[in-house]
């Protein structure tokens, strides 16, 4: 690449990107709070006093009773919805004839906001966890299973071909050689699974549920606590951050001696 | 053996033949889904209390398009899941390709875009309630917010990942910045960027739906739990099948429209997820 004219594309300088980054972030906290404390609307607030009903929530009674059940509920849900996602989508992928019959009832059941479920879902469980279990189950299903099918089908051809000769039958083939090496697509899978879980839990919360971190903070919003809806905003951002932080870590652990873990097309 | 069966399927895919044998396939995977519901109906399974006929759902969505009753919902759905979508693509094109071509865009944008992006959209919904009121333009607003990130990132990549080939091409061929910037950079990047498009279609209806759903504004969710208080089950069900094929007839455009455009790019793939 030669040097005398401006490239087209960045070449990015290592040390300032952190610098620059995080910069900027302190600036616009520290705009939102001069905002808050200066502009004459009800409705903004300070970033510290939204910090401060963040942590009271975190540190007072409502952590127990009302964020460790809503973190169950997402957790039980989505491991629900992984563990049936994945096997099923091993079990459809592997076998190639059945892709013309099934995947168009997937696509369509996969099209269907989640969210929408909820009221039909109110009828069959009534308020409660159930229904939030159910509804976070539904909705991260479809992408796990998905990209679980189309892990499963960009297998290397070779692989299954030598493992045939080898005699190997069918299970053994599944589990040694069809998941390690569809394992980058199911984890992006999962990865896409988790925050859909993370969002229609809140959103089968809003509307189905007593207690939970969506019911907070949408009573925050409608009783005009300013601070604790900010806040309560600010806890699931961070616990969106968090979760999708941690997974990664894990999928760097899982993943790393897999020599093709390309990032593609992201989806967020 | 193997080799061979795992070709003749996929030539057969692009054929007329091939295109019919798998509408009557998928129409068949439906079919027993159907029979399948309607047989545990029958069987009690399914208690008819929330699980009406697939007649009657399908009499309750025939029955919204012949009387035009689909137009009050679905108006303010389709207004801003389509807005939304809109100002995503926009900003995303524009803040992705701007990073990829000048470093302190992304090297300023990385921490908080990284922050941000994982933030659950239905979160900041009780703020955007408060600052925007209950209406269109909140649901616009969280729509654009959440949809905004595919169409950044699949930008982005894709800018990065231009063949050095094509832009030492166009620079041996003296073509100016602004014209390379158009004819090559844009085109290039194009694939990745219809695949944003598709990824942050389906994120912007999901948050609207959510929106109105939470809110009980109008909207396709505001008819579906109206339907559910008034005792129309029926109508309910219809509701999601309309928020299903919503999705599917914006995915089926837009492959139609990237086939149109891409048809030239050695590398689309027409089944990308």
């Amino acid at each position: 690449m030669t040097t005398t004219a401006r490239p087209l594309r960045a070449t990015r300088p290592r040390l300032w990107t952190p610098v620059l980054g995080w910069s900027v972030a302190v600036a616009l906290l520290i705009l939102w709070e001069l905002v808050g404390r200066f502009a004459d609307n009800p409705s903004i607030t300070t970033f510290s006093a939204s910090l401060e009903a963040a942590v009271a929530m975190l540190t007072g009674p409502d952590l127990v009773n009302h964020l460790l059940p809503s973190l169950g509920r997402m957790f039980l849900g989505y491991g629900v919805a992984a563990v049936a996602g994945v096997a099923v989508g091993l079990l459809i992928g592997s076998i190639r004839a059945l892709d013309r019959w099934v995947v168009p009832s997937i696509e369509f059941f996969r099209s269907v906001p989640p969210s929408l479920i909820v009221p039909v879902a109110l009828l069959i469980f009534g308020l409660g966890s159930q229904l939030v279990v159910f509804v976070v189950s539904f909705g991260a299903f479809w992408p796990i299973l998905l990209n679980t099918i189309d892990g499963v089908r960009r297998v290397e051809p070779l692989y299954l071909e030598t493992a045939r000769s080898l005699r190997i039958g069918f299970w053994r083939r599944l589990v040694r050689i069809c998941v390690p090496a569809a394992l980058p697509m199911i984890m992006a899978g999962l990865r896409i699974g988790l925050s859909i879980s993370l969002i229609v839990m809140v959103v089968a919360e809003v509307l189905g549920s007593n207690n939970g971190i969506g019911y907070l903070v949408t009573l925050a919003q409608q009783t005009f606590n300013v601070a604790g809806t900010y806040g309560g905003v600010l806890l699931l951002a961070v616990l969106g951050w968090a979760l999708d932080t941690a997974f990664v870590a894990v999928e760097h652990r899982v993943l790393s001696w897999h020599s093709s873990f390309r990032k593609g097309s992201d989806v967020s | 053996m193997a080799v061979v069966k795992d070709v003749a399927p996929r030539a057969r895919a692009s054929s007329l033949r091939g295109r019919v044998d798998a509408t009557l396939k998928g129409a068949a995977g439906i079919g027993v889904i159907i029979i399948g519901w309607e047989v545990l109906r029958a069987l009690g399974i399914l208690p008819s209390a929330w699980a009406p006929s697939i007649v009657a759902i399908a009499e309750a969505w025939f029955d919204g398009v012949i009387t035009g009753g689909w137009v009050e919902p679905l108006t303010p759905t389709i207004t801003a899941w389509l807005a939304g979508l809109a100002l995503a693509t926009i900003a995303g094109v524009l803040w992705g390709a701007a990073s990829g071509a000048v470093w302190w865009v992304w090297a300023g944008s990385d921490v908080v875009v990284k922050f941000l992006r994982t933030i659950p959209p239905i979160a900041l919904l009780p703020v955007a309630v408060l600052a925007l009121g209950i209406g269109v333009e909140m649901a616009v607003f969280l729509a654009f917010f959440a949809s905004v990130w595919p169409v950044l990132f699949n930008t982005l990549y894709a800018y990065r990942e231009i063949p050095q080939q094509y832009l030492d091409t166009a620079r041996s061929l003296g073509l100016s910045r602004g014209e390379t910037f158009r004819r090559v950079a844009g085109r290039a990047v194009l694939p990745g960027v219809i695949t944003g498009v598709r990824v942050a279609a389906a994120i912007s209806l999901v948050v609207t739906v959510s929106a109105e759903l939470v809110v009980g504004m109008s909207g396709l969710g505001g008819f579906i739990l109206q339907s559910r208080s008034v005792g129309n089950v029926s109508a309910a069900y219809a509701g999601i099948v309309m928020g299903g094929l919503l999705g599917v007839v914006f995915n089926a455009l837009l492959g139609v429209l990237s086939r149109r455009l891409l048809s030239w790019s050695p590398d689309y793939r027409t089944e990308s997820r």
